[in-house]
């Protein structure tokens, strides 16, 4: 469905993502783990094409899309929920969801689909002539991914979903994230600090350091093995202290 | 006296608020200063009279002049702006003073330095406010033609799709992309907008004074933007409010205290209102 | 050596003074100035009716300079407590405000000027002669390149440039980012009330004209053209743009038209003007 070939990015002179491959299939959740600073974010950025000056492929379906702009982007399918969620604080709920909606054409199936997230998520529902910027954080992020949704993407790239959440509304906002992938078949590419929830979600991974891909492989593979349990679940300290 | 000064004011300051609708709406979405605003509006004055005096047709004329307006504004989105987007803001602010340099020595090469008169006479009857103040059907027409204009933006702006994604823009542009909005888009019909506001304003003004020349641009056109920094840089009704503080302080000012430093009392105003509220009257963080 | 083109450099030299002054605020401490030609003017009168009255001329031209720098720092006092984008429109609104003073006031002769103004006086003998004056402004430049860059490179230097990258970074740093922006202007307009001093006293004449925002914005295509921040690009952009309108005489219509298309098409391909070297948006930061 996804794939991302021998991606290059630079900041300036600064070399942020360097020479990285990855790909999602059809019905897929594919995490994307590392620390700080690894460049997760980046390739997002890349992908949905805020980040530009790329080199490498980046294709959806059999489409180039590496060097299309982000309106073209979203119209061919990809939708992104930008770390900080970065709503339209100063319009409602409502016009959020709307303004997601906006390079599509078909107007009546859109009011349907607003309808749709309201059902999905009914705190949206019920606050929807509330401005944005005035919701909780949890809100927020069903928010954004429910503005992201309004573009009817085949793949929804997600950036750090739980960033500032507690973690019952973590839960919850995974459950949802499960659902749109299970029963709404879209494939899902999730950025996450806390790599324990995003492997108990996602069906693969990949682990992310100063912009390189250093491990792949099944979730549960890479949730057993050593570096990454050492580095990212916090166990096996004992072992390295000793 | 008071009355009859304030009255005057509005009618000014009516003005001064399209004008200053134009620089917060461009600085709202695009972070810049267009010092060349007041060009704008000299330029949709200059049309409106040329084509005028060449066909004595005046809703031509009109849309002549709006035309000229948009047609210099969305030239100087492309040309000065645009190549700088995403720079320092001292870059654009530099270019738009040259755009503005530019274009009214322009103006001055193409039209000759003398004023020119309206080539249509005005005989507005005067009508009595409260018995204290005069007020003529002229006045009164500029100040229906500028509200009914603001009402309209600000009816387009949070009504309609393409505004609401003007506002979109304004506040995340970079989430405004992954909305599927054309940022690029966004900024031209912005300033077409504005563009057409400080047209109407040029002929408003040109009507008003009777007098059109190059340089009548640049004075109104920085009272605007102190109008619009007054207001709260960035909110439509703050243009519009500050727009009729600024002409309104204007005329009171001129009046009452001295009238050799008019021009001084806009920008006095500016400062006063800045040091009480530094964002404005109605400006919010940003 | 030519009397016009004597002249001419007497210009330059004054000039430079003025547009390194503003280089300061501009280009060492990333501040948005658009009324630098008031204090010029402020000098200028300053200098000149403190002479008229009985003054010797070293001492109106030391204190033009420090009254100047003192209204400098009334300007600041108010101008930096609105964020730097308004600071534009405050500075413009100051320059328009005293050229209307200028305009309006008796003591200033109004809009037809001050006539009759004393030339200088060294060692109890006028200075008529045009390469003696120019020894002296070149003097005077001399004296404040040394000082400005001592300055660049002091503390304070340091601290400017923090400040101009990103101020709220430079506040976390424990820098008083309000007092070292009003020192920027301070000096700055010392140095610019000491070039107004200077011209003042050449021609003998001046009026408002001179000091208008035409010649704010003049003396910051100066900066900008020559370079912001460097000092060499100023006195550079001075003598440009001092010469350009002698070389174009003839085509002096379209002098404007040129200026404001150089600044355009500066900022669109070479926003570092010539003497810069490094890209402006790295010198500058990403503000805020």
């Amino acid at each position: 469905m996804l794939q991302v070939r021998n991606l290059h990015t630079y900041y300036g002179h600064i070399h942020a993502v360097k020479g990285v491959s990855l790909h999602v299939k059809p019905g897929e959740i594919v995490a994307l783990i590392g620390g700080n600073g690894a460049g997760k974010s980046t390739i997002l950025k890349a992908i949905s094409g805020i980040v530009r000056g790329a080199s490498g492929d980046i294709i959806l379906g059999d489409e180039q899309i590496t060097h299309l702009s982000s309106e073209r982007i979203l119209k061919n399918g990809i939708g992104h929920v930008p770390e900080g969620r970065r709503l339209f604080r100063g319009l409602s709920v409502r016009d959020n969801l709307m303004l997601g909606a906006y390079s599509r054409r078909d107007r009546a199936r859109v009011r349907s689909d607003v309808g749709e997230m309201e059902s999905l998520f009914p705190i949206l529902g019920q606050r929807k002539r509330q401005l944005a910027g005035t919701l909780s954080g949890g809100e927020q992020q069903m928010l954004a991914i429910a503005r992201a949704l309004m573009a009817r993407p085949k793949v929804l790239l997600l950036d750090e979903p739980s960033m500032g959440l507690a973690p019952i509304i973590t839960s919850q906002i995974y459950e949802q994230i499960r659902h749109l992938n299970r029963d709404e078949g879209i494939s899902i590419l999730l950025v996450e600090q806390n790599a324990r929830l995003a492997l108990n979600l996602a069906h693969r991974g990949y682990v992310i350091e100063t912009g390189r891909i250093v491990m792949e492989g099944q979730s549960h593979e890479l949730k057993q093995s050593n570096e990454i349990q050492r580095a990212y679940l916090g166990k096996g300290y004992r072992e390295v202290w000793e | 006296m008071f009355l009859q000064q304030l009255v005057n004011g509005l009618v000014v300051g009516s003005v001064y608020a399209l004008v200053a609708l134009g620089y917060t709406m461009i600085y709202g979405i695009l972070g810049i200063i267009n010092f060349a605003q007041g060009e704008i509006y000299m330029y949709g004055a200059f049309g409106a009279v040329l084509t005028l005096a060449a066909t004595g047709n005046l809703g031509l004329a009109v849309l002549a002049g709006i035309g000229s307006a948009c047609i210099v504004g969305v030239l100087l989105e492309r040309i000065a702006f645009r190549p700088l987007r995403g720079t320092h803001p001292l870059i654009p602010l530099i270019s738009a003073i040259g755009a503005s340099i530019f274009l009214s020595s322009l103006a001055r090469l193409l039209f000759g330095p003398d004023d020119r008169s309206f080539p249509l006479e005005f005989h507005p009857a005067s009508h009595s406010i409260l018995g204290a103040a005069q007020i003529t059907g002229l006045q009164l027409v500029i100040m229906c033609v500028s509200v009914g204009l603001m009402v309209i933006l600000t009816l387009f702006v949070n009504l309609t799709k393409h505004g609401k994604a003007i506002l979109a823009v304004a506040m995340d542009s970079d989430a405004a992309k992954l909305s599927g909005i054309n940022v690029n888009r966004s900024y031209v019909i912005t300033f077409l907008l504005g563009s057409a506001l400080s047209g109407v304003a040029g002929i408003l003004m040109a009507v008003y004074y009777n007098a059109t020349s190059f340089s009548m641009g640049t004075l109104p056109g920085l009272k605007a933007f102190s109008a619009a920094i007054l207001g709260g840089v960035g909110s439509i009704p703050g243009a519009i409010i500050g727009g009729l503080v600024l002409g309104v302080a204007e005329n009171l000012g001129a009046a009452y205290i001295s009238s050799n430093f008019k021009d001084a009392f806009a920008f006095i105003a500016l400062v006063l209102v800045l040091i009480i509220r530094p964002r404005g009257i109605m400006g919010s963080r940003r | 050596m030519s009397v016009y083109f004597l002249h001419v450099l007497i210009l330059v030299a004054i000039y430079g003074i003025l547009a390194l002054s503003l280089n300061i605020i501009v280009g060492f401490a990333g501040l948005v100035s658009l009324g630098h030609a008031a204090f010029f003017g402020i000098g200028a009168y300053l200098s000149g009716l403190l002479m008229i009255s009985g003054l010797g001329f070293i001492e109106a031209f030391i204190l033009s300079g420090v009254i100047t720098a003192i209204l400098g720092l009334f300007l600041a006092l108010p101008a930096l407590r609105v964020k730097d984008d308004y600071l534009a429109i405050v500075t413009l609104g100051f320059g328009i405000i005293v050229t209307l003073v200028f305009m309006n006031l008796d003591v200033t002769g109004g809009p037809d000027g001050l006539v009759g103004i004393p030339p200088v006086m060294l060692l109890g003998k006028p200075l008529y002669s045009k390469p003696g004056f120019l020894a002296l402004t070149v003097g005077i430049l001399s004296i404040m390149i040394a000082t400005v860059y001592t300055l660049k490179q002091s503390m304070i230097g340091r601290a400017w440039a923090a400040i101009r990258d990103n101020d709220v970074t430079a506040m976390f740093m424990g820098i008083n980012i309000y007092t070292y922006k009003a020192l920027a202007f301070i000096t700055s307009s010392f140095w610019a009330g000491l070039a107004g001093s200077l011209y003042a006293h050449y021609t003998a004449y001046i009026n408002p004209h001179t000091f208008s925002m035409h010649t704010s914005i003049k003396v910051l295509a100066m900066v900008v053209l020559g370079g912001i921040g460097s000092i060499t690009g100023s006195l550079l952009g001075a003598a440009l743009l001092v010469l350009l309108p002698e070389v174009l005489r003839p085509l002096a219509d379209y002098q404007d038209i040129f200026y404001g298309a150089l600044l355009v098409l500066l900022m669109v391909f070479r926003p570092q003007g010539i003497m810069g070297r490094v890209k402006i948006t790295e010198m500058f930061g990403r503000g805020r």
